[in-house]
């Protein structure tokens, strides 16, 4: 899979999409958001959120899946990314955690009202205009298959397999939460192919707002999964079926933490 | 009445931290000072939030802090000198000026394990709704129709929505916490209707850092928008003003250790949604931290409800003996 940035800053929400430049020192997916990387071993809550924090700078950043997945849905593997928040909203707890802890808002870098990220709709139909593809061609997948089950405070268990697959074969998802499952979504270089689904997952709200059972609870699940295991992961092909339960980020966060990878640089 | 490890009153659970020999023992406005070494270094409050003389099953969460208090106690004995001072509430009631310690504090309060650092504030709020019409209790009508006007303005006003988050009366209790936590919240104190037939109510409400009497005058206003040209907003007073502290001094840093260590995760961070002693504290100390097992809103959860887990308790106790410990070698 070919490294592939944005061409030029992008507003996207709340968040300010970057090109990124420092492709010779970072040769595998990588995003950067407020100068902390989401990596697994970044990643400080994982329930109903996920949050990571810079170890030595004790930052933290809020709601991440909110940007990894987007970005990976629309083929983007590698960017920086700023919060642009400046107003607090103090019925949101990652808020008031961030006040808290002396950060401002910037640190929350999902929205307001839990869809995956809206705004990139308008662009998916002119992607052309927006990305830019790396001379940098990288390989990366689990080494061997990772097999994780856990249970939820509500006695709920999930499972998720991820197994790995040869190169250019890309990423494929298979997701159960509750009721509604989907088969086989095919995420490759250039994102997720299926248009109509990607605007479903962008504006899709969280579970955690509208009811787990509900079809839209299910696009937003394959964000999210596609953040924690893809984009945490910096996965370019893998084979991906989980059944989810209610705070799904353990368990989909879980997997990745415990997964062995292998990676080959082609040409960068 | 509750009965838990034999505790019936508070005072049976204040008796627990004399057989543990304090060599000060003060008490003041049911407030109770313990000593424990002769040169403190680490003060613990444990406030009691009802007034009742008597513990009851509301009182459930508030026996399990102060076993979980006095069992650090314990085990801070059979290692060294504890060197700590105990200020523990057996009634609620305001903590007297000279029980304010200027050494680092922990305050054990029901914050769900979580780290609180800020402690919403208080206001009181006075309004006029101007009913337009004489009050005359033998036409038994005009009475009703007040009662009905005044229940719709008071739900007006303490009822909140939001468009996206599901506060509402109606949702389940668990998911509007996570929301309401952050919001000014409004409740009534008085209900007085004058001989004219104007009603007067006096409002209590809890509010988050930032918020000014301006913005509790527009959310008011928003909340009463239908009833613009009747109600009269008479006086707006922040009593009690909301508290943060910023979490960089060592009793925080020693703390999230201490946290990591025991339960293996990063602590999170979360407000007290009403004012407590850590307001009245964090005036002349920053060192503070609250922190303690059972949320908030168990406060009017009856002991039949509250569920006790014995591990979670087991290890906030390690996680305040590992703090204390290292608060007292640092």
């Amino acid at each position: 899979m070919r490294l592939t940035t944005v061409s030029k800053p992008i507003h996207a929400g709340n968040i300010l999409i970057m090109p990124f430049t420092e492709f010779s020192y970072f040769t595998e997916p990588r995003i950067i958001i407020n100068d902390i990387e989401a990596i697994p071993e970044h990643v400080v809550k994982c329930d109903a959120r996920v949050d990571i924090m810079d170890p030595s700078s004790k930052k933290r950043c809020f709601l991440v899946e909110h940007v990894l997945g987007p970005l990976r849905l629309i083929g983007i593997t590698n960017a920086k990314v700023v919060g642009t928040d400046v107003t607090w909203n103090f019925m949101r707890p990652e808020h008031r955690f961030a006040y808290s802890i002396g950060l401002s808002p910037k640190f929350v870098v999902g929205e307001e009202d839990g869809r995956q990220r809206p705004a990139l709709i308008s662009i998916i139909d002119s992607l052309d205009q927006y990305v830019m593809k790396s001379e940098c061609k990288v390989y990366k997948s689990v080494s061997k298959e990772v097999i994780y089950e856990n249970m939820d405070p509500f006695g709920y268990r999930g499972r998720i397999v991820i197994s790995p697959r040869d190169e250019n074969e890309g990423i494929t998802l298979t997701i159960r939460l509750f009721k509604n499952y989907i088969e086989d979504i095919h995420i490759t270089e250039n994102g997720l192919q299926d248009k109509t689904l990607l605007k479903k997952i962008l504006s899709a709200r969280t579970p955690y707002l509208i009811g787990i059972d509900s079809e839209e609870s299910l696009y937003h699940a394959i964000g999210d999964v596609a953040a924690d295991i893809i984009g945490l992961g910096g996965l370019t092909d893998a084979d991906i079926k989980v059944e989810l339960n209610f705070f799904y980020h353990a368990l989909t966060v879980g997997a990745i933490k415990r997964a062995q990878f292998i990676k080959r640089v082609k040409e960068c | 009445m509750l009965e838990i490890n034999s505790y019936k009153k508070p005072e049976d659970v204040l008796n627990s931290y004399l057989k543990l020999d304090p060599i000060k023992y003060i008490t003041k406005d049911h407030w109770h000072m313990l000593r424990y070494g002769r040169s403190p270094l680490v003060a613990i409050y444990i406030p009691r939030f009802h007034l009742t003389s008597e513990l009851t099953c509301f009182d459930y969460e508030y026996i399990y802090r102060n076993l979980a208090v006095i069992k650090t106690i314990e085990n801070l004995k059979a290692l060294k000198d504890p060197e700590v001072d105990i200020y523990i509430s057996t009634e609620k009631s305001g903590l007297p000026e000279d029980f304010y310690a200027d050494l680092p504090s922990i305050i054990i309060e029901p914050t769900d394990l979580n780290f609180s650092v800020v402690h919403k504030g208080e206001g009181v709020v006075e309004i006029l709704f101007k009913s337009q019409k004489p009050h005359i209790l033998s036409n038994i009508w005009s009475h009703e129709d007040l009662l009905t006007q005044i229940h719709d303005l008071i739900w007006g006003i303490i009822n909140i929505t939001h468009k996206y988050y599901p506060v509402s009366r109606g949702n389940d209790i668990i998911f509007r916490d996570v929301f309401i936590r952050g919001a000014i919240i409004i409740g009534v104190e008085h209900i007085r209707i004058e001989p004219e037939g104007d009603v007067k109510l006096d409002l209590r409400l809890l509010i988050p850092p930032e918020a000014t009497e301006e913005t509790i005058n527009s959310e008011l206003s928003n909340r009463l928008k239908s009833y613009k040209d009747k109600i009269e907003i008479i006086d707006i007073k922040i009593i009690e003003p909301a508290t943060h502290i910023l979490p960089d001094k060592k009793i925080h840093e020693i703390a999230t250790q201490a946290y990591l260590e025991t339960f293996k995760k990063e602590p999170e961070y979360e407000w007290f949604p009403f004012p407590t002693v850590f307001n009245r504290l964090a005036l002349k100390n920053t060192s503070l931290l609250a922190v303690g097992p059972y949320s908030p809103i168990s406060l009017d959860m009856c002991n039949r409800k509250l569920f006790v887990d014995s591990n979670l308790l087991e290890l906030f106790t390690l996680f305040l003996t590992k703090t204390i410990l290292n608060l007292l070698n640092s």
